[in-house]
């Protein structure tokens, strides 16, 4: 489980009148969850990344990770446990060869050879790259890039996966598959999913959105929940579904739009419902 | 357009599968070595005739093509040209009246200064073409673990040598991403006016100039990025890592390397 206990962080630390980047966020994660967060640029969802990989450390607060304290001293037992994929598959894959890419976090476990190889193969199978394992990286598309970035962070064995906005730069469709890849090996592996996303129509597909503004969380529910609370999103600038949007806008005008609208289908559905009960209709 | 990713390809990894690409990486930095201090030890024409059919060998097995190399070097050729121009017309002015062939002030040329420019030209094509060679035929891994290997008891000297390594392999990495950035700057300019194809040397020079700063600023932003990166990857330091590739010279790698070295020293005292 990760567990955030009134961890507040601010990037200049000890200047007064300075808003911290992260204000008394409690939270917690269980192993195996998969958690969707959302917000505007600026809301501390980049920081709170840094944080849980020990790249930062708390100012205020304390945060700790199947029991293990995110402090310096502790910072490479944090990230044996939490791997990380970020934007730019260019900034983050180091070697020019998919497979010796993959190799590379377990090689700096210093983990012996059969293992490295083991991982490497499992992880390459799992992101569905074997018959690229011996290409090279700048020779594929972004989408595969990406692949081969989770690639390398689940070779780590990670029992949390944080995904820091890593579909930004992909075609939508593209994005949408690599999301359902991860969704399906979280649910195989029992490993917990942060996914920091602009996206609302990644957002839906985890059961938990947590939604951030100005360094705090202002809404933290099941996405259908989410969703529904139209106003106070775009009040914090975010977008909502499209389908959600409408459903909103529909059942202000007085037209009984039932049960939770996340996509089209849904609310066909529920238009169908409406038309049926209606009586004019 | 500048179109820099054709007409550069150092730092470049090309995939053939052939003989040189599946050698020993430590046998291949050793010939390239071998061939670079030929480099400094060759100092006539007939040195370098006879090294010659040894470089065209070592391209034609590589099976990369010769087309591909010579595009790729064509930006490296012409600031060698304008180099070696101003080594012919600044030649010292102490030669014998005879050889000048032509003079205006401080300007000449002479076939002491043409003969002097053409061996450092063939020094330097040799530089380049060798260690170009290297890079095309040796992925990064293969690299780093062969520049680890040979360098590795200099460790004991306390040189951090794993880590000047990957220093290095990620400098050579950055190449390709740094010319593709720059390739979009200069698109994005282009699409508000400047043209990078147009004007003189100078003028296009200039031009690429003002491409410096952003290419640095988010060289600053990406090398940051990939210290994250490599931290959260439980990168720190050399020594705690093990190897998923192990290497293995063959007695082929071997004869191979002695093959060079013996065409060096053939090369030097004729």
């Amino acid at each position: 489980m990760i567990e955030l206990d009134n961890v507040s962080f601010s990037y200049r630390r000890g200047e007064p009148d300075v808003v911290p980047a992260l204000r008394n966020l409690d939270l917690k994660i269980e192993s195996g969850q998969l958690v969707a967060i959302i917000g505007q640029n600026g809301s501390g969802k980049s920081t709170l990344v840094k944080l849980l990989t020990a790249v930062l450390y708390p100012t205020e607060g304390e945060i700790r990770i199947d029991g293990v304290p995110v402090d310096r001293e502790h910072q490479w037992d944090v990230r044996r446990k939490v791997s990380v994929v970020f934007q730019d598959p260019d900034d983050q894959l180091i070697m020019n060869r998919v497979i010796d890419d993959v190799a590379f976090g377990p090689e700096n476990l210093g983990l012996p050879r059969d293992e490295i190889a083991e991982r490497v193969h499992s992880s390459v199978s799992m992101l569905g790259l074997e018959d690229i394992g011996s290409r090279l990286i700048e020779d594929l598309s972004s989408g595969q890039k990406q692949r081969v970035a989770i690639a390398g962070a689940l070779a780590m064995s990670p029992l949390y996966l944080i995904l820091d906005e890593p579909t930004s730069l992909l075609p939508v469709p593209v994005a949408m598959r690599l999301i359902s890849t991860v969704r399906d090996l979280s649910l195989r592996e029992n490993m917990g999913v942060l996914h920091v996303t602009h996206s609302m129509y990644e957002a839906v597909l985890f059961e938990r959105v947590v939604v951030m503004d100005a360094g705090r969380v202002i809404l933290d529910a099941p996405p259908a929940e989410v969703f529904r609370d139209v106003d106070k999103l775009r009040e914090v600038g975010l977008d909502v579904p499209l389908a959600a949007s409408l459903a909103h806008r529909l059942r202000a005008r007085g037209i009984p739009i039932e049960g939770d609208i996340l996509n089209t289908a849904d609310l066909r559905e529920a238009l169908d419902a409406a038309l049926k009960s209606s009586p004019s209709g | 357009m500048l179109e820099l990713q054709r007409n550069v390809i150092f730092g470049q990894f090309v995939e053939t599968g052939s003989v040189v690409h599946r050698m020993d990486a430590r046998v291949k930095i050793a010939a390239t070595f071998v061939l670079i201090v030929a480099s400094f030890l060759i100092d006539d024409f007939l040195g370098f005739a006879v090294v010659l059919p040894l470089l065209v060998a070592i391209g034609v097995v590589s099976k990369i093509p010769p087309g591909y190399v010579l595009r790729g070097s064509q930006i490296f050729l012409a600031f060698l040209a304008f180099i070696l121009a101003f080594q012919v017309l600044f030649y010292p002015a102490d030669v014998p009246e005879s050889s000048y062939l032509w003079r205006w002030g401080i300007l000449s040329v002479s076939t002491e200064g043409l003969h002097t420019a053409g061996i450092i030209a063939l020094r330097v094509i040799l530089l380049y073409y060798v260690t170009t060679m290297l890079m095309l035929t040796t992925s990064l891994v293969d690299l780093t673990n062969g520049l680890e290997l040979i360098f590795g008891p200099l460790q004991r000297l306390r040189i951090p040598v794993n880590e000047l390594v990957l220093v290095f392999v990620i400098a050579i990495k950055f190449v390709p991403i740094f010319i593709e950035e720059m390739e979009r700057l200069a698109r994005a300019q282009t699409a508000r006016g400047l043209p990078f194809d147009e004007g003189g040397a100078i003028t296009r020079a200039r031009r690429i100039g003002r491409l410096l700063v952003p290419i640095f600023i988010s060289g600053f932003a990406r090398a940051d990025t990939l210290t994250i990166a490599m931290n959260t990857r439980s990168y720190r330091g050399g020594r705690h890592r093990t190897k998923l590739r192990q290497m293995r010279a063959s007695p082929s790698d071997w004869l191979a390397l002695a093959l060079v070295i013996a065409w060096i020293l053939v090369a030097w005292k004729v």
